[in-house]
């Protein structure tokens, strides 16, 4: 169930880390649930390891305005992404940081989480962006699981489809911990 | 109910209205409307071809429609531009071909993956000449679905080219959308038809029959040059024109979105039409009377439908993702019966709800507009 109506999902991270791809699972298992949805991106010249960042909008009611002003819930997977996408967030929102992030910038009113590192334990470092959505599940709530698996069935490639529901259950535990919650 | 991208509304909505022919040359944001033309034209016995720039691909795209296929190209602004000799030839050879050009922020390379709307002037009257064309455009992932196979249609009835204005949001969001059984207009032949192939002949196939001439010269309906006798050229100019006007209830596409008892309206087209429907439905609930006609053909300029409205309403706000161009055939047409404010931006961004709502408020209660205090003021952080 969306903890809001509509719900605004925030999601950003480098170029090349699959924000973009994370955002879509997103809008595909929320159709799925049955809700009317919105992804939009935005993303500058640079093909890869520039900002990248992928909103989507979940509600029961038609959606108007197609992006992101306030997110209920933020992302950030890199350091660029939290310095130039980490600020706004709704009043009640949750804030998800990789760890990595605090190494170069103090981060405050998030949960860090070691996204990356997890995502290194379940096969290699790529799926930190299902990772991140494990985690977006277990938190929100917003969308069951099994719609998620089968936007993931549908969406990728079949080769990788293991790791990466190795991944989401990943993001689930580590969601789970207590430690996360000290931010 | 499936979740597609602009784009790819774009692409199945051509492959819909039959479209079996496709040449372009990549470029953001339009570049995925040519991977899924690529993709799957092949298997509908199709044809697709990388051209080396967008010049060429117009070109190939008016030589597939006298050829008999159903044709496009899609583009952004630097490519349009480019491709502006060739949408003359096309009006001039009366060929029915669609360009989608999705814009972003111009002039020249300008602001690649950001999205605009300063290409409407430039669709209506980007090649030299006066010419028949047909403008259409889109705020949803669903409605690029219906406007692209509206644009085959039209392009068809009325052997104009046809632009589908898109710009980089839309190409590249996504919606969950039930694609809608569509009416197709097939083209009408008539290889048997007498001399006439222009004017308003149904359209002469190649490669069957006498002869034909096709020519970028002023012609006659034959398709003879004339080029002494000025008036045989303007004829067919006019009858091209014509025939656009006096359909114009056909070709007129728009929402109205809570316009129908309103004292305040909001004039808006393509993605600028989205945050303005939010600030609609947020007045509304304020209990303003405040309406939206959101525009789906800007050219012809559906003036009549402008004017009527023009008449029940006490203001208009007219906000654009650029410097002022659609307003000059509104101003137009409204011709003074109520006051008209611009608003608008350059800078890559989508009006927010709040910034229509703020400036709908002023022009209610202090009958006047500073835009750029607006604008500003967000942008500073507030």
């Amino acid at each position: 169930m969306l903890p809001k109506d509509p719900y605004h999902v925030r999601l950003s991270g480098r170029g090349g880390q699959g924000i973009l791809l994370a955002g879509i699972l997103v809008a595909e298992a929320g159709m799925k649930e049955g809700y009317n949805v919105v992804q939009t991106q935005s993303y500058g010249p640079e093909a890869r390891l520039g900002a990248s960042r992928c909103e989507v909008i979940l509600s029961n009611n038609e959606i108007a305005f197609p992006e992101v002003e306030l997110p209920d819930f933020l992302l950030c997977l890199s350091r660029d992404a939290y310095v130039k996408h980490g600020r706004e967030l709704a009043d009640d929102g949750l804030r998800i940081v990789e760890q990595q992030v605090t190494r170069e910038e103090k981060v405050n009113d998030a949960l860090v989480i070691p996204m990356i590192e997890a995502a290194r334990e379940t096969g290699q470092e790529i799926v930190a962006n299902v990772v991140a959505l494990g985690v977006f599940i277990e938190l929100t709530g917003a969308i069951s699981e099994k719609y998620l698996r089968s936007a993931m069935e549908e969406r990728v490639k079949p080769n990788y489809l293991d790791m990466n529901l190795k991944a989401l259950q990943k993001g689930r535990e580590i969601a789970k911990k207590d430690e996360v919650k000290g931010g | 109910m499936r979740l597609i991208q602009g784009n790819e509304a774009c692409a199945l909505g051509a492959l819909e209205a039959g479209c079996r022919f496709y040449a372009g040359y990549p470029i953001t944001p339009a570049s995925e409307i040519m991977e899924w033309m690529a993709r799957k034209l092949p298997a509908l016995d199709g044809t697709f071809v990388q051209m080396e720039d967008e010049i060429a691909s117009l070109a190939a795209v008016i030589g597939a429609s006298w050829a008999g296929k159903k044709a496009m190209t899609a583009t952004s602004g630097p490519g349009f531009s480019l491709m502006q000799e060739h949408v003359g030839y096309a009006a001039m050879t009366e060929t029915p071909c669609v360009i989608v050009d999705s814009q972003r922020g111009g002039p020249s390379t300008g602001l690649p993956t950001l999205p605009s709307q300063g290409d409407v002037m430039q669709a209506r009257w980007g090649t030299h000449g006066d010419h028949a064309v047909i403008v259409l455009t889109a705020s949803s992932v669903l409605d690029t679905y219906v406007m692209t196979v509206k644009a085959f249609n039209l392009s068809e009835t009325y052997r104009v080219p046809v632009v589908l204005l898109l710009d980089a949001t839309i190409s590249h969001m996504r919606e969950n959308v039930e694609l809608p059984e569509l009416e197709i207009v097939e083209r009408i032949t008539e290889a048997e038809g007498g001399e006439d192939i222009f004017g308003n002949r149904a359209f002469f196939p190649f490669g069957v029959g006498p002869r034909k001439v096709v020519t970028g010269l002023a012609h006659d309906e034959k398709g003879k040059p004339e080029t002494s006798r000025g008036q045989v050229g303007e004829r067919l100019l006019k009858k091209a024109l014509d025939r656009l006007y006096v359909d114009r209830d056909h070709i007129v596409s728009y929402k109205n979105y809570q316009a129908g008892d309103a004292k305040w309206l909001i004039l808006s087209y393509g993605i600028t039409s989205r945050p303005a429907r939010a600030a609609v439905d947020k007045m509304r609930e304020e209990g303003e009377k405040v309406g939206l006609i959101d525009l789906q053909t800007l050219w012809p300029f559906p003036d009549e439908l402008v004017q009527s409205y023009s008449e029940k309403v006490e203001g208009i706000l007219m906000p654009e993702l650029n410097l002022g161009q659609l307003i000059m055939p509104a101003k137009a047409a409204i011709e003074g019966r109520a006051p008209v404010y611009p608003f608008n931006r350059a800078d890559g961004k989508l009006f927010t709800p709040a910034e229509i709502i703020e400036a709908m408020r002023e022009i209610m209660y202090n009958g006047k507009l500073d835009q750029t205090a607006i604008l500003e003021q967000r942008r500073n952080g507030k």
